[in-house]
């Protein structure tokens, strides 16, 4: 007879801590992208030379971490697409879960992740200083830990929610895509109508869809609004994979 | 007790349906052998009732409870079959841990030494093993776990003789210790026979039988002599199958016979045996052998 | 639709049991399990009173299923070879071995001789020299 009786929680927190220990290369692709970008992409910061006719020239440069935003967004949609794959999904299936916990896991795993890629990004911008510092620069203008600590975190926030968002697109649509094939041909489609109509479309900034979130001033609610958004995200996709079969070649 | 029940269960995908109104209660505690030619359902029917797929229709219930999204079920049953997917960062060390991680009854102390014992080391990783060693690594997964309900969907593929011995040695020694549901489909019955109480045979998407293993033994007898002597004496009983080896020809028959019958065969010189059981599931489901010659007779004869 | 009716009563197979014991060439497991547990009684390694194997010590021997094991062990409760203690096992009937050195003279031995008169008629052989044939076989013996 029976005898083995799991909560919901206990078993996602357990499917979650498999995830971690089967996962780690997700975080190690994160930190290889990181450094890669770091020293190939944002080496060259964009300089202005300004010359008076006296002796005096000034050099500005301008470092920014817009690149790691961008290599942290890209490896979200990556990674979110990557967690709902047949393999991810058969290895779970291959212990104690069944697909509610399966998705809670996931969602842990993609909140973890997230905030990784957040404290990750914003911290890399702090190292890129130091390294301007080595270069016998003076930095006049900057926002660090010490200087302003609360524009510090809000900034990982920022940019925690902002990959948690995007990582969650990239789960919805592999979701999608797991569900049935027919996904990819209809997302090919918008992705073609977007670029073929939709750019010519929106005339200002308002119309866009990103604006929404960009757009925001109050931390609060961006915040409020990036929640929603992936509780609507994930809403779907429980949805969509609660009658999924699994192990079903 | 039973500890799967299922109601007029069916299973189909889309139009072609692969599993049509079964009726069926496996035994608590005991070693059903699930066996049937190629695409007849079985791993269909072991996937239903780990709750992995869906049934199409009917009434599926594994210890009282549905095993679609069923935790319950889910932590209380083991399936094994080779294509387990199992993380590719993970050694054999690991995977052991993860298995304690999820299953009460786990043992790793079996485990461990049924991995020395079938030299499978620890810090291997489950992708570089070959075929064989990996339907052994996932037996012995399946055997330590302690599950009330394990299955083993074709569990051998892939291993040599020893070790396929030693897993079905094992399996019943575990079992005799700590006694639990067991479902094991194989395409080779001989092997298995004696490990199995009970044996469901699966014939064209639906039970062809089910009950004991020595029942299924009982309902045939073997007839062998020359063909024309079998032709003039057993020729009023129902032949499931024929066979000819050498200048001998072998019937198997439906065992209705009286004492006074089988004198009278013997005397006619017709040596009257029993039949093992996997030769009665291969007669039955028209796997002996001989079958195949009738596609070339067909064909010399055009 | 079809429905498959599920009959695990022993039992029922009585008749076919006795049919199948009474046979030759390959017998079924649990037969030659209670054979090999009757000559065990009968060349006195099994003692009357004395303890036999579980069902589960069967299996394990064996390399077969308990349950086999089990119907095996049913076949000598049947015939009182053996009989239960409650909570203490199974044990031998005090008188098992004349049981089964009445049975094996009346009842296999009385076979082996039919399946000797096939043969001899089969070969063309008269009475008096199937007489010879076994005496021949006993001089050699001894």
């Amino acid at each position: 007879m029976f005898s083995t009786q799991w909560s919901v929680n206990e078993l996602a927190k357990r499917q979650y801590l498999f995830k971690l220990s089967t996962n780690g290369a997700v975080f190690t692709t994160l930190i290889v992208l990181q450094i890669i970008g770091t020293i190939f992409i944002s080496g060259a910061g964009s300089s202005s030379m300004n010359e008076w006719e006296e002796m005096i020239s000034v050099n500005y440069t301008s470092i920014s971490n817009d690149s790691q935003v961008g290599l942290t967004l890209f490896w979200a949609l990556i990674v979110g697409f990557l967690l709902t794959s047949a393999a991810q999904r058969n290895e779970s299936f291959s212990f104690v879960t069944n697909r509610l916990t399966f998705q809670l896991a996931n969602f842990y795993f993609i909140c973890t992740a997230a905030l990784l890629g957040g404290v990750m990004t914003v911290l890399i911008g702090s190292v890129m200083k130091i390294v301007a510092l080595f270069g016998d620069n003076v930095i006049i203008e900057t926002t660090g830990l010490l200087s302003s600590p609360l524009d510090f975190f809000s900034r990982i926030l920022v940019m925690t929610a902002y990959t948690l968002l995007i990582m969650m697109i990239g789960y919805l649509l592999g979701t999608l895509i797991q569900f049935s094939k027919l996904f990819i041909a209809l997302f090919g489609l918008i992705w073609f109508v977007y670029f073929t109509f939709g750019v010519s479309l929106s005339v200002g900034e308002g119309d866009s869809v990103l604006y929404f979130y960009y757009g925001e001033t109050s931390i609060l609610v961006f915040v409020l609004k990036v929640v929603v958004s992936v509780a609507v995200l994930f809403g779907i996709s429980l949805f969509v994979t609660n009658r999924l079969e699994v192990r079903n070649p | 007790m039973s500890a799967i029940t299922l109601k007029n269960v069916s299973k189909s995908y889309r139009s072609i349906t692969v599993l049509d109104q079964l009726n069926l209660e496996i035994r608590e505690n005991v070693i059903t052998g699930l066996v049937g030619r190629n695409g007849v359902g079985k791993t269909t029917l072991m996937k239903m009732i780990a709750g992995f797929i869906k049934e199409s229709e009917g009434e599926l219930r594994v210890f009282g409870e549905h095993p679609f999204n069923s935790l319950k079920v889910s932590a209380n049953m083991m399936f094994i079959d080779d294509m387990m997917g199992f993380p590719d960062a993970l050694t054999l060390d690991d995977l052991l841990t993860e298995c304690d991680r999820f299953y009460e009854n786990w043992n790793q102390d079996l485990a461990m030494r049924l991995l020395e014992y079938f030299k499978l080391p620890l810090s291997l990783n489950h992708r570089v093993l070959s075929k064989g060693k990996r339907s052994t690594f996932n037996a012995i997964i399946g055997i330590a776990t302690r599950c009330p309900l394990t299955m083993f969907d074709e569990p051998i593929t892939g291993m040599d003789a020893g070790a396929r011995r030693d897993f079905y040695r094992a399996l019943l020694k575990d079992y005799i210790a700590y006694p639990r549901t067991i479902l094991l489909s194989s395409h080779h019955m001989e092997e298995m026979e004696d490990l199995l109480e009970d044996i469901l045979v699966i014939d064209g998407k639906s039970i062809s039988f089910h009950g004991p293993i020595t029942e299924l033994q009982e309902k045939f007898l073997s007839l062998q002599a020359r063909e024309s002597v079998l032709k003039s004496y057993a020729i009023r009983y129902a032949v499931v199958h024929r066979a000819n080896a050498g200048p001998m020809t072998e019937w198997i028959v439906d065992n209705q016979h009286t004492k006074a019958e089988v004198e009278e065969l013997k005397q006619a010189g017709i040596r009257v045996s029993a039949v093992s059981a996997s030769q009665a599931y291969l007669a039955m489901t028209g796997q002996a052998t001989g079958g195949v010659d009738d596609v070339f007779n067909a064909m010399e004869r055009q | 639709m079809r429905i498959v009716h599920y009959n695990s009563n022993v039992l029922r197979n009585l008749e076919v049991v006795k049919f199948l014991l009474e046979m030759d060439g390959e017998k079924p497991i649990y037969i030659q399990i209670a054979e090999w547990l009757e000559t065990e009684i009968i060349d006195g390694t099994l003692q009357a009173d004395d303890k036999v194997y579980s069902q589960y010590q069967l299996a394990d021997l064996f390399n077969i299923n308990p349950a086999t094991a089990g119907k095996g062990l049913t076949i000598l409760l049947d015939a009182e070879l053996i009989y239960k203690k409650r909570g203490l096992g199974t044990f031998v009937t005090a008188d098992a071995r004349e049981k089964l050195l009445a049975k094996r003279k009346g009842g296999r031995l009385s076979r082996l001789v039919q399946d000797l008169l096939n043969e001899a008629a089969l070969l063309g052989l008269e009475e008096d020299q199937l007489i010879k044939l076994i005496q021949a076989g006993r001089k050699e013996r001894s």
